[in-house]
């Protein structure tokens, strides 16, 4: 049986980590490889860089990194943030990136996900959703990093994105991110029972607990920066939590890293 | 130093690859020209990709026959993900394409009703005695990323990977041919130990 994934996300401009943990055995912490070797070593299954670059110019930075982070690091990774054409998709997998993730270009032209799909698979087509509760309980995505309501339903969407090649969502909580309240577990459910790809939650993880309650929302994979960043939680105590409430997990620590 | 030549078929980055052989204690050299591969010590054959565009630049370079003459001489040979399914007879991704038929069975996607792909870790199930296994069977972890898998035969299936029920064809061997449809290269301790233990079968006879 497939394990259920802990993803630390790395927040990166122009070529360093924005917030990084505080490793103490890191001789620089603002280097996004030792930081993503790191989160290796702590037991984490996967990793996700997200550009954050404000010009273009500054984005050819990204290229080098993911090339430089393909040789070193020893468990997969995705890259996302600023990916607008098939050919920037094609220039980050050639790099090396395991996964590509598309968000406001892809729903501005959902050919995007099938462009890069038929590049290496649908497996490293990563759609990533961010969506926010409506009044009526239902779902409604955003664009431009969550500030633009695009009108479109999130599970309509999902299943869209999947049809057209995506083979992977990572989907955000927009009113959880950053509250450490807990993963939004009935948009997480809604959607994982909405296609046959894995789900990735994202936004609101405060506690081991929440991850493990992700997990029971049918989620495949968490994903979660700042607990991680600051130390609040380890990779090793989130994957104890979730082992213990009966979630298959890639563990013990001195098995796998 | 144990040497692999690693077969460049123009598929995308290889760094990944060569470095994890680096970590697991051997030397790299990349291939673009059959006669490379057919004298090599041992051949790698990495590759992500859709089976059609595979097997397309496969052919180009003449790889069956140069596989077949670096087996002959008692090379070690290892195809990963992509690499592996294109050994078997044919594959259904994009239409019916044949394959390099160097072992039988068909390529076929993953059925309905499981998570397709199969993305993430499992711990693989050791049903023979493998070169590439540690003694006793120790299980293995393992990082898939995959939409087909190989049919193959029983006797051929030295590892499995049991996808809530449907079986993956995990590691794949006859006598020194061998193909894995994860990806060592991204399994950490596992996927190290492995290439390690393929890095140290015995080279090919000197052409």
């Amino acid at each position: 049986m497939l394990t259920r994934r802990i993803i630390p996300c790395l927040d990166v401009k122009d070529g360093r980590v924005v917030k990084g943990v505080r490793f103490v055995e890191l001789r620089d912490a603002g280097d996004p490889v030792e930081q993503a070797r790191a989160y290796g070593r702590a037991g984490a299954d996967e990793v996700c860089f997200l550009d954050i670059s404000a010009s273009l110019e500054k984005r050819g930075t990204l290229v080098a990194l993911v090339e430089r982070v393909a040789r070193e690091l020893a468990i997969p990774f995705a890259v996302g943030g600023g990916v607008r054409t098939v050919a920037d998709a094609e220039a980050l997998l050639r790099a090396g990136a395991d996964k590509v993730s598309l968000n406001t270009a892809a729903l501005a032209d959902p050919a995007l996900l099938t462009g890069v799909a038929r590049l290496t698979g649908s497996q490293s087509a990563l759609v990533a959703i961010d969506a926010k509760r409506r009044p009526d309980g239902s779902y409604e995505v955003y664009s431009h990093g969550g500030t633009r309501p695009t009108g479109r339903d999130a599970v309509a969407w999902a299943r869209e994105a999947v049809d057209r090649g995506a083979g992977e969502i990572l989907l955000t909580s927009i009113d959880r991110d950053g509250t450490g309240a807990g993963f939004e577990l009935e948009l997480t459910s809604a959607i994982a029972r909405a296609v046959p790809v894995p789900v990735i939650a994202s936004g609101g993880a405060g506690t081991p607990g929440h991850f493990a309650d992700a997990f029971g929302a049918g989620a495949s994979a968490a994903l979660a920066a700042t607990v991680f960043h600051f130390g609040s939680l380890s990779v090793a105590s989130v994957k104890e939590a979730c082992a213990g409430r009966g979630f298959p997990m890639r563990w013990p620590l001195e098995d796998v890293a | 130093m144990n040497r692999v030549t690693v077969v460049d078929l123009g598929l995308g980055n290889l760094g990944s690859v060569q470095k994890a052989i680096v970590r697991a204690g051997g030397e790299p050299v990349l291939a673009t020209h059959a006669e490379e591969i057919a004298r090599a010590e041992r051949v790698i054959v990495p590759g992500v990709a859709a089976f059609g565009l595979g097997m397309e630049r496969a052919s180009a370079l003449g790889l069956r026959d140069a596989l077949r003459a670096a087996l002959a001489r008692g090379a070690p040979v290892l195809g990963i993900c992509l690499g592996m399914q294109i050994l078997f007879e044919e594959g259904e991704e994009d239409g019916i394409r044949k394959g390099l038929a160097l072992l039988p069975g068909r390529v076929t996607r993953i059925p309905d009703g499981v998570q397709v792909p199969h993305i993430g870790w499992q711990k693989l199930a050791w049903t023979s005695d493998s070169a590439l296994g540690q003694p006793g069977r120790k299980p293995l972890w393992a990082y898939f990323a995959n939409s087909y898998r190989c049919e193959a035969p029983g006797e051929l299936t030295q590892a499995i990977a049991d996808h809530s029920g449907v079986p993956i064809a995990a590691v794949v061997g006859r006598e020194t041919l061998f193909g894995v449809q994860f990806h060592p290269e991204k399994s950490a301790k596992g996927g190290e130990d492995l290439l390690a233990r393929f890095l140290r079968l015995p080279a090919g006879a000197r052409a």
